[in-house]
C-alpha cells in the first residue's frame, strides 16, 4: 500500500508543482448556473458513458468528460433537494461530495418513499454566449453492494512478446490500485517471466493462484498465508495447469492443459485468431500436490472449467475436431487453421463426487454447435440458477472475436438469450459474477476496439441486467490513454495482502514437483 | 592581453562544445529525427504516472521530454550542447578548477558525446525511455544538485541537504543520484577537509541501503539486482551482453575522476608557471585522447545511417530521394546494402512506375547490419513495409509487439493508426490520434489522419494511402511471417492474382525476385493482358529479360503466352526488344569464356557489363539471406 501511494500520488505530486498554480487559479471560479438557456433534446456525449446506468451504493465516485464540442461547460449534479455544481469538460465529484449524493434521498438510513435512488446530471453547454441545457440523464443507485475488491491482469494487447506484466488489485469503493505481483519483480533481459490466470476459491484472497511463465515457471498456490510454486508438467497431461477453477469448498483446482498456437489475419481487423489444437481437464489436489487428468476423447478440445456453487458440477465447453484433411502431411494444427471458422464449442458439465474425487460422464448444458456457434466460459451465478456464458461465431479465445457477447441461461428452464441489454457491437468476454450474484463484471472492448476494459452491470436476479457501466477512474479520460488491457477481472472480498516482492522472493524458492 | 587570458579557455570550451554539437549535426541528424520519432512524450499526468513505476523515472520522463525536440535536429542538438556548456561550468566550479585546467570538464561532455553517437542500431532496441538524453539530464542534475551543495554554507544544513537527495534523488533519477551524492562529498573530502568524511560514509550508507529499501518498499516491479541499474541504459538484448557500449559510461566516470586530479593534486600549491605549462599540456593531451575515443565509438555505419535515411524519405514520400540515398557516397570501407535497404529501393521504384526498367540497376546483397545481436526486419524498416505493401493486419502485429516490447512511440502510433484506417478500424485509429494530437510536433499530422475517420472516402485520394489501398484490398486469411518479413512479402505477391494494375504489377515484381519461373508466366502473362492494348506500351526491360531468358531456359515448355506453342517458338513471335536478346547471347557468350572461373570470381567478372541485367540476378546473385 505505501508503495501504491508513492507512485500514484508522491511522485506525480512532484512532477506536478508547476501545474499547481494554475489548478488554485481554476479551482478558485466557482460555477454558476446560466441565468437564461434553452432546452435541447440532445444527449450530451460524455465519457465513459454512463448515462441512466445502475451503480451499487458502494461505489467509487463516477466521474466523466463530456466530449459534446462547446466554449464553456456547467454541470450540475442534484439529488434529493442538494445540489452541486461543476465547471468545465471533466466532471468529477470528490469522494465527500459523492457520498451526499448517495445519501440525499436518505432520510434517518430509509428510502424516501420507497423510491429508488437517483443522481440527475444536467449538462449546461456554452456556444456564442448562447447557453443549452443538454437532455439530463439519471445515475440510478443500487442498495445491492458490490464486493469491494476487483482484481485484473494488466497487459497490452500483443501477440507474442511481451514486457512488464502486473496482477493489480482495485478497490472499487474509491480509485486505490495495487501490485498484486508483477513479473519484472523476477525478470531481466535473458530472462524474462510472464504471468496470467489469477484466481480465487469463493472471491476469498487468501486462497489464491496464478501462474507463472518461462523462468522460474510454476503455479503460484497461496493458501492461508502460505505460498507455494508448483511445478504441475508431469507427463500426464499436454500441459501444465492452464485455465484454473478452485472448487468452492475444497482444496481443490480444475485445470485445462492447453496446446495453444495463434495465427495472424492478413487483412481483418480482428488482427488474431487463437486456437487449442489439443485441451484437456485435469483435477490438482493443493493438498497432495496430485494431478489427475479427466478421461476425454482425444478429439475433443475441453477448455475453461468452472465449478458449480455446490461443488458437485464442473462445468466446461468443449469442441469435437478431427482432421478435415486425411492428408498425412497435414498437421492438426495447420488443419485447424484452415478451417477455424469450423471449430464450434459446446457447454457441458460432469458431476463430481468428492468422496471418490472422480467425474462421472459429461452432459450437454448448452448446443452452440446446433445453431453454428461457440460457447465458452460458463459461470454459474452463486445461487446456482444462472449461467453466464459468452458466445460468438467460432472458436474458443473470444476476446479477439468481435462478434463475441454474452448470454444467460435460467439452469431452470434451459431457457438462453442473448444479453442486449448488455453488450455491444465489439467484444464481450471474460466475465464473473459477484459473491451476492447481483453484479456481474465482464471485459468488453467497446471503449475503442483494442484495449478491454472492466464493465459492471446489475442483476435483477430475474434475468435482466442493467446498462453496464466502464469501471470508475479518479481522472475521467484515463482509459483513453491507458495502453493496456484488463485481463480477467474476478471479485474479491477483500485485498490480497501478500506484497509483490514477497510473491517473487517466494517465486525464486525451489518448485514443488506435482504427482 | 590580460583579457585575452582569461578568454582564452572558456572561449575554447564554447568552441569545442559548438565543434561537437556541429559534427553531430553534420553526420546524424537523420538519426537524431529518427530517435525522437522512436520516443514518446505526452504532456499528462498518465503519462508521467507511467514513466515512475521504476526508480529514476522523473529522469527517464524528463529526458524522453527533450528527445521530441529532435523533430528539428538542430533545436534539439542545440539545447543538448547548451546543457553540455552548463554542466562544463557546474564542473569548474565543482572541482575549483583554474586556468587550463577547466579544460578537463570537456571530457564530460565528450563522454557524453560518445554515449550518443554510439548507439547505433540500439535505437530501435533501447528499452530506457529517453535514453537519448538520459546521460546529459543525469549529469546536469546531478551537477546542479552539486552546485547547490556547494554553495549552501551550514555545515548541518549541507548534510541535511544531502540525505535529502540521498532519499528523494534514487526514486526521482535513479542510479544518476549516486554521481550527485558523490559530487557532493568527493571534491570537499579530495581539498582535505576533514569534516567531509562523514559525510562520505552517509553518502555511501546512502548508495548502498537507498536502492534495497526502496525496491523492496515501494518498487514491487523491479529485480533486487536491478535496483543499482535504474535509469542506466541496459546494453544487453536477450543473451547477447554488449560489454563495449558501456566503455562510453565507463569513460564518463572516468572523467569527473579526471576533473578531481587536480584539486587532490595541487590543492596546497600557487599556480605556478611550471604548474601552466603542464596544466594545458596535460588537458590537451587528454582532450585529444579523448577525442580519438569518441571518434573509434562513433558509429559510422553506411548501411546504419543510409537505412534511416531512406526510411524518413519514405515518411517524407520523397521516393526520388530513397533512390539518390541508396546510391549515395559509402561513409567509410563501400559495403554491399542490407536487404531492408534493397527492399526500400525497391518500394520506391514501384512507386515510381520504374520498378521494371532499373530495379537491377542498383547494388544487390544481404549485409547483415552491424550489431552485436540478430536485427530483424521487424524492428528496423519491417513495419514500414509492410504497411506500404499493404499488409495492414502484419504491419499493425509488429508495431504493437514493438511498442510493447520496446516502449510506446511516435512511429509505432502512427503506423498504428495508418494501418487502423486502411482497415476501417475507425475507433482503434481514433485513440492513437487522440495520443498523436497532444504531443508537440506531431498534432498537424494526427490532425490531417483524423479527417480520414470522418472521411474515409478521402483515403482513395490521399497520396500516401492511394497507392496502399489497392494493394491491401484482397481476401483475409490466417497466415504467419515467422518474423521474415521479406520472405513473407515475397511469397504472398509472388503468388498472389489480382485485378487492380498496381496489385498485378507488384505480383510480377516479386515473382521476379523469387526467380520461380512457374509463378512469373501467368503473371506476366496477366501483365501483358492489362496493358499491351495501351497507347504506346513497351513491356519493361527486366520483365522482358526474364521471359527471355525463361524462354531459353526451357524452350519446349508450352508457351503461357502463346497456347499451342512452345517457348522457344513464341519467343521468335514475341517482339522482344533487340537489346534485351543481344544482351542475353553476350552473357551466354562471356559465360561460356568464363567456363573455368568459380562463382565468386564470374560476380566480379560479370558484373562492369552486365551487373544491370536480369541475367547477373537470376545466375549470380545467389543466397540473398533476408532477416
Amino acid at each position: 500500500m505505501i508503495s501504491f501511494n508513492l507512485q500514484k500520488y508522491i511522485l506525480p505530486a512532484l512532477g506536478r508543482g508547476m501545474g499547481v498554480g494554475l489548478l488554485f487559479f481554476a479551482a478558485c471560479s466557482n460555477p454558476k448556473l446560466p441565468a437564461q438557456y434553452t432546452e435541447s433534446q440532445e444527449k450530451p456525449d460524455i465519457f465513459p458513458e454512463y448515462q441512466d446506468v445502475t451503480v451499487p451504493v458502494n461505489i467509487a465516485p463516477l466521474t466523466f468528460h463530456i466530449d459534446t464540442e462547446a466554449n464553456d461547460y456547467v454541470t450540475r449534479i442534484t439529488a434529493g433537494d442538494q445540489e452541486w455544481l461543476y465547471a468545465g469538460r471533466d466532471v468529477c465529484p470528490t469522494p465527500k461530495q459523492w457520498a451526499q449524493m448517495l445519501n440525499a434521498q436518505m432520510v434517518n438510513g430509509q428510502m424516501v418513499n420507497g423510491k429508488c435512488r437517483m443522481v440527475n446530471v444536467e449538462v449546461f453547454v456554452e456556444n456564442n454566449s448562447k447557453w443549452t441545457r443538454l437532455k439530463p440523464f439519471a445515475i440510478y443507485i443500487s442498495e445491492d453492494e458490490i464486493d469491494p475488491y476487483i482484481s485484473y491482469r494488466l497487459i497490452s494487447p500483443s501477440y507474442v512478446t511481451y514486457e512488464d506484466l502486473t496482477i493489480n488489485q482495485r478497490c472499487l469503493e474509491n480509485y486505490d490500485e495495487s501490485l498484486i505481483y508483477g513479473n519484472m519483480a523476477n525478470s531481466n533481459e535473458k530472462d524474462g517471466q510472464c504471468i496470467n490466470c489469477h484466481s480465487y476459491q469463493a472471491y476469498n484472497p487468501e486462497r489464491m493462484q496464478f501462474h507463472v511463465r518461462q523462468f522460474l515457471g510454476g503455479t503460484i498456490i497461496a493458501y492461508d498465508g502460505k505460498i507455494e510454486r508448483i511445478d504441475m508438467k508431469t507427463g500426464k497431461t499436454v500441459s501444465a495447469g492452464v485455465y484454473p477453477s478452485w472448487h468452492p469448498t475444497e482444496k481443490l483446482i480444475a485445470y485445462s492443459t492447453n496446446k495453444t498456437g495463434q495465427s495472424f489475419h492478413t487483412h481483418d481487423n480482428q488482427k488474431v485468431e487463437v486456437q487449442d489444437t489439443y485441451s484437456d481437464l485435469m483435477l490438482y489436489d493443493v493438498e497432495k500436490h496430485e494431478v489427475q487428468p479427466l478421461p476425454c476423447d482425444t478429439n475433443d478440445l475441453d477448455c475453461f472449467p468452472f465449478w458449480s456453487p455446490d461443488g458437485k458440477y464442473l462445468y466446461y465447453c468443449s469442441a469435437h475436431y478431427e482432421k478435415l484433411d486425411t492428408a498425412e502431411a497435414t498437421t492438426k494444427e495447420f488443419d485447424m487453421i484452415q478451417n477455424y471458422e469450423k471449430v464450434k464449442y459446446n457447454l457441458y458439465r460432469r458431476p463430481f463426487e468428492l468422496k471418490t474425487k472422480s467425474f462421472g460422464e459429461r452432459e450437454m448444458v448448452f448446443d452452440a454447435a446446433r445453431d453454428s456457434m461457440s460457447a465458452t466460459l460458463p459461470r454459474i451465478s452463486p445461487d446456482g440458477r444462472w449461467l453466464l456464458f459468452t458466445m460468438g461465431n467460432h472458436g474458443v479465445f473470444h476476446i479477439w472475436h468481435r462478434d463475441a457477447d454474452l448470454y444467460l441461461m435460467n439452469l431452470a428452464t434451459n431457457e438462453t438469450r442473448r444479453l442486449d441489454e448488455v453488450n455491444s457491437d465489439n467484444v464481450e468476454s471474460y466475465h464473473s459474477w459477484s459473491s451476492n450474484g447481483r453484479w456481474i463484471i465482464f471485459s468488453s472492448r467497446r471503449t475503442d476496439g483494442n484495449f478491454t476494459r472492466p464493465y459492471i452491470a446489475h442483476f435483477d436476479g430475474k434475468g435482466h441486467f442493467s446498462k453496464p457501466f466502464e469501471l470508475p477512474q479518479r481522472h475521467p479520460q484515463y482509459h483513453r490513454e491507458f495502453m493496456r488491457s484488463y485481463n480477467i477481472p474476478e471479485f474479491m472480498t477483500g485485498p490480497v495482502t501478500i506484497g509483490s516482492q514477497q510473491f517473487a522472493s517466494e517465486i525464486r524458492k525451489d518448485s514443488i514437483k506435482a504427482k | 592581453m590580460k583579457y585575452a587570458k582569461r578568454i582564452i579557455v572558456p572561449l575554447l570550451m564554447a568552441i569545442s562544445l559548438v565543434v561537437m554539437g556541429g559534427m553531430v549535426l553534420q553526420t546524424e541528424s537523420e538519426v537524431l529525427y529518427r530517435m525522437q520519432e522512436l520516443s514518446l512524450w505526452l504532456p499528462t499526468r498518465h503519462f508521467y504516472q507511467t514513466s515512475v513505476i521504476y526508480p529514476g523515472g522523473t529522469l527517464t520522463w524528463a529526458a524522453a521530454m527533450m528527445t521530441q525536440f529532435f523533430f528539428h535536429p538542430t533545436l534539439g542538438m542545440t539545447m543538448m550542447v547548451a546543457c553540455w556548456g552548463i554542466i562544463v561550468v557546474l564542473l569548474c566550479y565543482q572541482f575549483h578548477l583554474r586556468g587550463p585546467w577547466r579544460l578537463l570538464t570537456l571530457l564530460v561532455p565528450l563522454a557524453l558525446l560518445a554515449c550518443l553517437v554510439q548507439t547505433g542500431y540500439w535505437i530501435y532496441y533501447m528499452k530506457l525511455q529517453g535514453y537519448v538524453w538520459v546521460p546529459t539530464l543525469g549529469v546536469l542534475l546531478s551537477s546542479l544538485l552539486g552546485f547547490i551543495h556547494l554553495l549552501i554554507p551550514n555545515r548541518w544544513v549541507k548534510m541535511g541537504f544531502m540525505v535529502s537527495v540521498g532519499i528523494l534523488g534514487y526514486p526521482l533519477m535513479g542510479a544518476w543520484w549516486a554521481l550527485a551524492l558523490a559530487l557532493m562529498v568527493v571534491p570537499r573530502h579530495l581539498r582535505m577537509e576533514k569534516s567531509e568524511a562523514i559525510n562520505v560514509a552517509l553518502a555511501l550508507a546512502l548508495v548502498v541501503l537507498v536502492p534495497l529499501i526502496m525496491v523492496q518498499q515501494f518498487y514491487g516491479q523491479v529485480e533486487t539486482s536491478q535496483a543499482y541499474l535504474a535509469a542506466m541504459p541496459c546494453f544487453q538484448y536477450a543473451q547477447t551482453d554488449c560489454e563495449s557500449y558501456r566503455y562510453a559510461y565507463y569513460a564518463l566516470a572516468s572523467a569527473f575522476v579526471i576533473c578531481a586530479m587536480p584539486g587532490l593534486i595541487y590543492r596546497n600549491s600557487v599556480e605556478t608557471y611550471k604548474e601552466l605549462r603542464l596544466s594545458w599540456a596535460l588537458s590537451l593531451v587528454l582532450i585529444a585522447l579523448a577525442s580519438f575515443g569518441v571518434s573509434k565509438c562513433w558509429f559510422r555505419d553506411t548501411n546504419f545511417h543510409k537505412e534511416i535515411a531512406m526510411n524518413n524519405a519514405i515518411e517524407r514520400l520523397d521516393w526520388e530521394g530513397v533512390l539518390r540515398i541508396m546510391l549515395s557516397q559509402d561513409m567509410g570501407e563501400p559495403m554491399p546494402p542490407t536487404r531492408v535497404m534493397v527492399m526500400m529501393k525497391n518500394l520506391a521504384l514501384f512507386r515510381l512506375g520504374r520498378a521494371g526498367n532499373e530495379m537491377f540497376r542498383y547494388p544487390e546483397g544481404a549485409e547483415e547490419q552491424h550489431a552485436p545481436w540478430k536485427v530483424r526486419m521487424t524492428q528496423v524498416g519491417g513495419k514500414m513495409l509492410y504497411y506500404h505493401h499493404g499488409k495492414a493486419g502484419f504491419s499493425y502485429r509488429w508495431c504493437m509487439e514493438d511498442g510493447v516490447e520496446f516502449g510506446w512511440s511516435v512511429d509505432v502510433l502512427k503506423y498504428m493508426t495508418k494501418n487502423s484506417l486502411i482497415t476501417h478500424d475507425w475507433e482503434v485509429a481514433r485513440k492513437y490520434i487522440n495520443l498523436l494530437k497532444k504531443t508537440l510536433y506531431h498534432r498537424e499530422w494526427a490532425e490531417h489522419y483524423e479527417q480520414l475517420i470522418y472521411h474515409p472516402e478521402r483515403m482513395a485520394e490521399d497520396p500516401e494511402m492511394k497507392a496502399i489501398i489497392p494493394l491491401a484490398e484482397f481476401g483475409d486469411r490466417l497466415d504467419g511471417d515467422n518474423t521474415l518479413v521479406e520472405l513473407y512479402l515475397l511469397k504472398t505477391f509472388s503468388s498472389g492474382f489480382g485485378a487492380d494494375p498496381s496489385y498485378q504489377e507488384m505480383t510480377l515484381i516479386c515473382s521476379l525476385i523469387m526467380k520461380d519461373i512457374d509463378l512469373f508466366w501467368p503473371r506476366f502473362h496477366q501483365y501483358l493482358n492489362m496493358h499491351q492494348k495501351e497507347e504506346g506500351f513497351h513491356a519493361p526491360r527486366y520483365y522482358q529479360e526474364a521471359a527471355y531468358l525463361y524462354s531459353m531456359l526451357e524452350p519446349q515448355r508450352p508457351s503461357d503466352l502463346w497456347p499451342g506453342l512452345t517457348n522457344a517458338e513464341a519467343a521468335q513471335r514475341i517482339p522482344f526488344d533487340a537489346e534485351v536478346k543481344n544482351t542475353y547471347e553476350r552473357f551466354m557468350q562471356f559465360n561460356t569464356q568464363c567456363g573455368s572461373m568459380s562463382e565468386e570470381q564470374k560476380k566480379v567478372a560479370f558484373y562492369p557489363q552486365y551487373g544491370d541485367t536480369f541475367y547477373y540476378f537470376y545466375f549470380l546473385v545467389r543466397n540473398q539471406k533476408t532477416n
